[in-house]
């Protein structure tokens, strides 16, 4: 009974997904609307971001404040690189992700060793170090005037302008990063990540090497960031240190509590409704923030272990 | 040459001496108890022997190698396995997804090829899966192999951590306290698996409180008393050694 009810569960499910693949294809045919496909992106942006902070936050039950740095990094890695070596988008990209897992992979070596509190001071401090060398280091970041100018991509000779373009590439980033997430979570790291977050100790009596898990869950997630941070540097055209702040750490982090710790569809789906909340109520103006967070506390009220968890990977809630 | 060997090994909490020069052997295919009083050190020396603290003096010899000094699980890997007094399993994964971290030692398989989605990988994930089929098998655990480690009773936790433990394919195991809670029906069956384990070719090290037990299975018993050990022989001799009957049994004979 209960194998045929997942069953048509999980048909209910492909259905859905599929259905739901079908509307985002056609979005940009059907809404041509510039103002919607920039929310939108940038919601793709986000999705980006926080499936990758899934792998730290959700998997591995460690909570980092960084995500916007290794962001940031991939930005002014992928701007730096078009506007000084002249590369293109497409090459800038992956440098970029690379560029940004390597910071995720040294910042793991420190954060292995720390927990709770202590982890999220040092992941903060490192977004807040990062921020200032955007900043300051004037002669190649240009400072606090940010890095205006950055090329958008191209392919062949068809040069990306509006949104169209821009909302099919950071669809197609954004399903790869979630359909190699989702592919992780089934295979023996996958596992590993959740072994470590449910009993540490144990874990390595088992003979797993956590901290080399741990610090793999930090790579893949900065290379996430920085995947995402290229693409945003591209299609903003110009970046600024502002935009990197430890504030957006820490949405980004709320996205993955409220999607459900660990839940890849729930980081999607918050991802997405967190970045469309406050533009859908600018109709209220400045009190939007307001409804906002009110959003927010209601989740934590409610449901305190998140949109979509399925009890799994949820925070332990302490009685 | 014993497969563990333990020479004055001394911890320290602060003021408090938790174990004072205690050596012991444990020789291969053996089954050994570690008995005492609560608070003699028993578990402090599992947790040495693990990796989990670094004594304050002395050192361990596993298979002629010291242990001090290497990470937890290196020393798993080298072939100790082991359980905790509280059972310690990964509780929201499932029973055949908690003995398949212990395999991560023993089946190869790479990170890389992993989030790259290798074909390698995938038979790799066979594997892992059809190993732990058995060792659950083995621990009678094959009709839970698909429920989350929180929802087995109490009897199946302490089976599966085993089942985990035993994955590592150990030479050594370290057992604390299995028989911990358990109705006498289950510690009769407990210690007939115990036994299988060795016929098995695997080594025993016990810490356990229940004496029909450690009478019934071991080969050697060694007694802690505050940290020091009082006593070491076979159970018959133990079990009219004055001291011990002063220490731990009792004024009264048994």
């Amino acid at each position: 009974m209960s194998a045929i009810l997942s069953r048509t569960g999980n048909k209910t499910k492909t259905a859905l997904g599929l259905g739901l693949a079908a509307a985002l294809l056609i979005l940009p045919l059907v809404i041509r609307d510039e103002y919607i496909l920039r929310i939108c992106v940038r919601a793709g942006i986000y999705v980006l971001l926080a499936v990758g902070l899934n792998f730290v936050a959700g998997f591995t039950g460690m909570l980092s404040c960084a995500q916007a740095a290794f962001f940031g990094l991939g930005a002014y890695c992928s701007a730096l690189l078009s506007l000084n070596l002249g590369l293109s988008f497409w090459v800038a990209m992956p440098i970029s992700g690379l560029f940004a897992g390597i910071f995720g992979f040294l910042l793991g070596l420190p954060a292995i060793r720390l927990a709770h509190f202590y982890l999220v001071m040092v992941t903060i401090a490192f977004g807040e170090i990062v921020g200032l060398v955007f900043l300051n280091w004037e002669s190649l970041t240009k400072g606090p005037f940010g890095l205006p100018g950055i090329p958008p991509p191209q392919i062949g000779s068809y040069v990306y302008v509006d949104n169209t373009p821009y909302y099919y590439t950071i669809l197609a980033l954004a399903a790869v990063g979630v359909y190699v997430a989702w592919r992780v979570t089934q295979t023996q790291m996958g596992k590993l990540f959740i072994a470590l977050k449910d009993d540490q100790l144990a874990a390595e009596a088992s003979g797993v090497p956590v901290s080399r898990y741990k610090i793999t869950a930090f790579t893949l997630s900065a290379v996430y960031a920085g995947v995402a941070g290229s693409f945003f540097a591209h299609y903003m055209t110009f970046i600024s240190p502002g935009t990197f702040s430890t504030n957006e750490s820490i949405m980004i982090l709320a996205m993955v509590v409220l999607g459900g710790m660990g839940s890849i569809t729930g980081s999607v789906i918050s991802a997405a409704v967190l970045t469309i909340i406050p533009e859908a109520m600018r109709f209220i103006q400045d009190y939007r923030m307001m409804f906002f967070g009110g959003i927010i506390v209601a989740i934590m009220l409610f449901k305190p272990e998140g949109l979509m968890s399925k009890g799994r990977y949820a925070l332990k809630r302490e009685t | 040459m014993s497969l563990l060997e333990i020479q004055d090994l001394t911890m320290t909490f602060g003021g408090l001496r938790a174990l004072d020069q205690v050596s012991l052997n444990v020789e291969e295919g053996e089954i050994v108890s570690l008995i005492g009083p609560n608070g003699a050190g028993k578990t402090t020396v599992f947790n040495i022997i693990s990796g989990i603290y670094n004594p304050a003096a002395g050192r361990i010899l596993f298979c002629d190698r010291p242990l001090h000094g290497q990470p937890m699980w290196k020393i798993a890997r080298s072939g100790i396995g082991r359980t905790f007094q509280n059972i310690r399993l990964f509780s929201s994964l499932t029973a055949l997804e908690n003995v398949r971290i212990s395999l991560t030692a023993h089946l190869r398989y790479s990170v890389l090829g992993s989030v790259l989605l290798l074909r390698s990988s995938r038979t790799a994930e066979k594997r892992f899966d059809s190993r732990a089929r058995e060792v659950l098998d083995l621990m009678g655990l094959e009709q839970r192999t698909e429920t989350v480690a929180s929802s087995l009773t109490y009897g199946q936790q302490r089976r599966l951590e085993m089942a985990r433990a035993l994955a590592l394919e150990p030479k050594l195991l370290l057992l604390d306290e299995p028989s911990a809670g358990m109705p006498t029906h289950e510690t009769l069956e407990l210690m007939e698996t115990v036994k299988g384990f060795r016929e098995r070719g695997i080594t025993i090290f016990l810490v356990e409180h229940d004496m029909k037990m450690v009478m019934g299975i071991s080969d050697r018993v060694v007694v802690l008393d505050n940290g020091i050990k009082i006593a070491e022989g076979t159970p018959d001799g133990v079990r009219n050694n004055p001291e011990v009957i002063r220490a731990y049994l009792g004024e009264e004979d048994l």
